[in-house]
């Protein structure tokens, strides 16, 4: 750990990590919906930012060079596991509460799984906005950056996905319309 | 405001946590499609939030900073066996292109195992057997008759 903090070539990278290592990893298993896929994503990106610490010309924000980085070794093992055709299981997945009870378990459970299936039917790039801008609450211009498209489509894809999302969990009955 | 206007109010207000502007209120209090429209994606917005990434495990830092820790060494070790593998392999290359030059022969080399019978060089029992050996599959008629010769 101290040599890490002891490292003259890049000193920051270290307060970087701690600060971006668990960001990066909430996007990176939200994307590939795996814990172990997930931190092998995250170590990869902070090696390759630590091998090119010096090459980075701080044009961009460290953190969306690091995003970027994430996003598409993402997209490499998605890409991987297309070809592999494996098939993820669930069960790593989290609901966000601490009291509930048998019954209502069983409930949230499915439910958390239908919105799983539907954001599957996601494009990675959908997804990739969407996770960034709902779970990590970046601001439009910033998710440009990362995915270097424009403001405009980063705004238009957001809204399809969101309208896409709803009419599939209106599909499935997760939704119900209420008159 | 026109419906269409309004859904495109209520998709970039869908995440905010902040109330919607007055102007898409009233229209939602009159228009059935917009307030089922913004009921909606509030939902798969709720709906989609439920599901949280997990924390990382404990052991998860030290892990990490870690193979961090042995990023320059092993890089460094890898340089220095790729510099010794590369000394050895330029050293080999010039010593075999240097015996070839001087006119040294394997592996049957006459200087080494041969006799000199007179004015003649004549190889020994052993390296006949050798090369025997080796045309054995290649000429065996060959072979049979250097035998008989010698």
């Amino acid at each position: 750990m101290d040599s890490v903090k002891n490292n003259r070539k890049n000193p920051e990278f270290d307060v970087y990590y701690r600060q971006l290592a668990p960001k990066l990893f909430g996007v990176a298993f939200r994307m590939l919906q795996n814990q172990s896929d997930a931190l092998d994503v995250v170590q990869e990106c902070f090696l390759r930012a630590f091998r090119s610490w010096e090459k980075f010309r701080s044009r961009s924000k460290v953190s969306t060079w690091l995003y970027r980085i994430t996003m598409n070794l993402c997209y490499d093992q998605l890409r991987k596991r297309n070809r592999e055709r494996r098939i993820e299981n669930a069960d790593s997945y989290q609901i966000k509460s601490d009291n509930f009870n048998g019954e209502w378990n069983l409930r949230q459970e499915k439910l958390v799984n239908q919105v799983k299936e539907e954001m599957e039917k996601l494009t990675p790039k959908q997804k990739t906005i969407f996770i960034l801008r709902l779970y990590e609450e970046l601001p439009y211009a910033e998710i440009a950056r990362i995915t270097r498209s424009r403001v405009g489509t980063v705004k238009a894809t957001f809204f399809q996905t969101v309208l896409k999302l709803r009419k599939g969990l209106k599909e499935k009955g997760v939704i119900k319309n209420e008159m | 405001m026109k419906c269409k206007e309004i859904e495109k109010v209520i998709l970039e207000n869908v995440t905010e946590r902040t109330a919607v502007p007055a102007a898409v209120q009233e229209h939602l209090q009159h228009c059935s499609n917009c307030q089922q429209l913004w009921r909606d994606l509030k939902q798969t917005i709720s709906l989609c939030e439920m599901i949280t990434a997990p924390g990382f495990s404990s052991n998860f830092w030290s892990r990490e900073l870690a193979i961090f820790q042995k990023v320059p060494v092993a890089g460094r070790r890898r340089k220095l066996v790729i510099c010794l593998s590369a000394c050895f392999l330029i050293m080999m290359i010039t010593t075999v292109s240097f015996l070839s030059w001087t006119g040294v022969r394997f592996p049957f080399s006459p200087k080494s195992s041969s006799y000199v019978q007179g004015k003649t060089l004549l190889p020994s029992d052993d390296d006949l057997l050798q090369l025997a050996d080796y045309l054995k599959e290649e000429d065996p008629a060959f072979t049979l008759r250097l035998l008989m010769s010698n």
